[in-house]
């Protein structure tokens, strides 16, 4: 028994919990708070799960760990067009993108499985609401094989529904809106213990998307409630 | 001179019927003239013989199996066959019905000897199920014509072929009943008679065809050989000898398919990424089963696990009494999914290059359900960004005019447009805007809108437009 646990420590396949420094390599996400969080960045490879409520910054908190200028980033099914013009001034390379659109959801994770083991892409996001244990455990292995980074777009209320039981995904994120930015609790962390309530500031990004800089609010004229 | 083998197969239609138990009596019978042209070990115990009508076999044999001959079999099987043997010999040509002849003497360059190619072939022919007859000849015609005979013998000295081809009687020759009769008027009754008459002799006397033909037997005149190439696809095709209606009974015809696939994807060094199994049903309806394996496979055996996976939700209309496998996408080895290196210290690390991802994206999704993204030189929203199907991944420059792009931009662009504006239905504060677009008059996508950024109650950030007469549409997120 001990020999066994000898043997998988060596591989840096067992996590104690005084261990303090992550086993995998780490990319830093651009954002100061996330980093120091999560111990130096995103993790490179593996499934990184993100439940979140449409529209409040999720994306933006990738997008600065995503640029990687040499492979490919991979879109699929996002929840409209993605805009060009975004990602061009965020720094990437219009040619090294892909956006995929499938009809089915198993489709999707198909083609993410085929992203992500094809070791053509560094990163791959997936909007899709509801995985199955064996579904995100294939998508961890895709990504071991072709090095590449997973994050599963969720929005919030599915997840809460499906709360039973845990993915086994390198790191779960929860966001909540924030006028600075992101309300951000990490429940679950490959190398680390789960973390509480944390604000991510974005405002240095995106000055307008933030409340502090913004001074000129003005009372929303007339709302057409439909 | 050169060498040239034919092979005879009498009994070609016969042997490709699927058939299990061997002890079932089969004839095929000439639709012409309903006369027993091909029959089996057991039907030949019984005592029927080649030449007989349908009615005297029939009663020689109360179980009797009958078969229609069909020209299309047969030349479905002769192709296989060839495809068979080509992978030993090179030039192959097809002599229908049942017949195919191998331009030996350049091949013997590749292997030691006669022998040593014989050996060659005949471990493929030992494979197929066919019955053959063989024979060597230094002309197209004379091996056809001892191989018919049944002469089964491999000789490269040119005297012995001679003199064996002289024994044959005139009757075996492809010359009509009329003109053997002529010769046979005038004391002719083999072929070493023939041959001793000079060729200017038999000019006179005879029809040209005769002289053509002895001409074309003794290598003297060219005889026009075709030589056929197999495609380069898999597509066979395997007729059961008996109605199937369960599909579990599939199991071993389709194994014998699936490994005809194995040996051929074997040999060219290729893995399939889909199968299509067509059954034909008695109906004359056509189910189509399609098995796909994304990392690729050669394997008979999981191909095998996959198609059975496929039957349980295939609802047969009719019994099933044929089937064909064709392998519709096929890929060298080194571009299948194992396309895999070993790392010392990483382990299975794949390498695609972005293309090869996009062409197996494509194949399974469609063409236009992968796409890229590009800037377009418009200032309106909505227009300046496209999506397009992926032709190539172009390394083009983007052709977007650096002067419209304001620093501003970079943090008042959402990340996700709305394929067609939503009206806002939600309370919203505006933190942003308004930015003016008056734009466009020169087409008909005019636009006159004020754009803003505005945080929904919920804490959603969207990019909310005004029109002039003061409706307010969300037109993207900021994801």
């Amino acid at each position: 028994m001990n020999d066994l646990l000898d043997f998988l420590a060596k591989k840096n396949l067992i996590w104690r919990g005084k261990q303090n420094t992550p086993a995998s390599h780490l990319e830093q996400s651009g954002y100061q708070s996330l980093d120091e969080h999560l111990k130096g960045g995103f993790p490179q490879r593996g499934v990184i799960s993100i439940n979140s409520p449409t529209g409040i910054g999720e994306l933006r908190l990738l997008i600065p760990g995503m640029l990687e200028k040499k492979r490919l980033t991979v879109f699929i099914n996002p929840p409209g067009h993605l805009n060009a013009e975004f990602l061009h001034h965020q720094g990437f390379d219009l040619n090294l993108v892909l956006l995929i659109s499938t009809h089915k959801k198993n489709e999707a994770l198909w083609s993410a499985e085929q992203c992500l083991k094809s070791g053509a892409c560094s990163a791959v996001v997936l909007w899709q609401n509801f995985q199955e244990v064996h579904q995100v455990k294939r998508l961890q292995l895709a990504c071991n094989t072709g090095n590449c980074v997973q994050f599963l777009l969720r929005t919030t209320q599915t997840h809460q529904q499906q709360n039973l039981f845990s993915l086994p995904v390198s790191l779960n994120i929860n966001l909540r809106p924030h006028w600075q930015g992101l309300e951000t609790t990490i429940t679950k962390q490959k190398g680390g213990w789960p973390l509480k309530k944390f604000t991510i500031d974005m405002s240095s990004h995106w000055p307008y998307l933030s409340y502090q800089k913004a001074n000129n609010v003005v009372a929303f004229p007339h709302t057409k409630a439909m | 001179m050169t060498l040239w083998l034919y092979l005879h197969f009498p009994s070609l239609q016969l042997d490709s019927l699927f058939c299990e138990q061997t002890d079932q009596a089969l004839i095929v019978i000439s639709e012409k003239n309903n006369e027993v042209i091909q029959l089996n070990k057991a039907a030949e115990n019984a005592g029927i013989k080649p030449g007989m009508g349908l009615a005297t076999s029939a009663a020689l044999h109360s179980e009797l199996c009958v078969h229609p001959h069909n020209a299309d079999i047969e030349e479905k099987k002769l192709k296989e066959i060839s495809h068979t043997l080509y992978t030993v010999t090179s030039d192959i040509s097809l002599c229908k019905p049942q017949g195919l002849l191998l331009r030996v003497s350049q091949m013997l360059t590749l292997y030691k000897n006669l022998r040593h190619y014989w050996r060659e072939i005949s471990a493929q022919l030992r494979e197929l199920p066919f019955k053959y007859h063989f024979a060597t000849a230094y002309s197209p015609l004379a091996a056809s014509l001892l191989s018919k005979a049944g002469a089964n013998k491999i000789y490269q000295n040119p005297q012995k072929i001679l003199s064996i081809l002289k024994n044959r009687p005139l009757s075996e020759t492809a010359l009509s009943t009329h003109q053997i009769e002529q010769l046979r008027r005038v004391g002719i009754k083999t072929l070493s008679q023939l041959f001793d008459i000079p060729m200017a002799e038999l000019a006179k006397r005879f029809n040209v065809d005769v002289v053509n033909y002895i001409g074309q037997l003794t290598g003297q005149f060219q005889y026009p050989v075709q030589f056929y190439h197999p495609p380069e696809q898999f597509n066979r095709y395997l007729e059961l000898l008996f109605e199937v209606e369960n599909l579990q009974q599939l199991h071993t015809p389709l194994f014998k398919l699936l490994s005809y696939l194995e040996s051929f994807l074997q040999e060219r060094d290729q893995f399939a990424h889909e199968l299509l199994l067509q059954l034909h049903q008695r109906n004359k309806q056509h189910s189509e089963v399609i098995s796909n394996s994304a990392e690729g496979d050669y394997l008979a055996k999981r191909w095998q696990t996959l198609f059975e996976l496929h039957f349980e939700s295939v609802k047969l209309s009719a019994p099933i009494i044929g089937i064909t496998l064709c392998a519709t996408r096929v890929v060298p080895r080194s571009q299948a999914g194992g396309s895999e290196t070993l790392d010392l210290f990483d382990g299975k690390k794949a390498h695609h290059s972005p293309l090869e991802l996009v062409s197996t994206l494509q194949a399974k999704l469609g063409e236009s359900a992968v796409q890229r993204v590009s800037l377009n030189n418009d200032n309106r929203p909505g227009l300046n960004s496209i999506h397009s199907p992926i032709q190539a991944l172009q390394t083009s420059a983007n052709t977007v005019n650096s002067n419209h792009v304001t620093p501003d931009k970079a943090f008042t662009r959402p990340s996700i447009l709305l394929p067609t504006p939503q009206i806002l239905t939600e309370k919203a504060v505006i933190l942003h805007g308004p930015e003016r677009v008056a734009t466009g008059w020169w087409d008909e996508k005019k636009m006159v809108r004020d754009y803003f950024i505005v945080r929904t109650n919920s804490g959603a950030w969207l990019w909310v437009f005004r029109t002039p007469d003061q409706n307010w549409f969300v037109h993207g997120l900021f994801c």
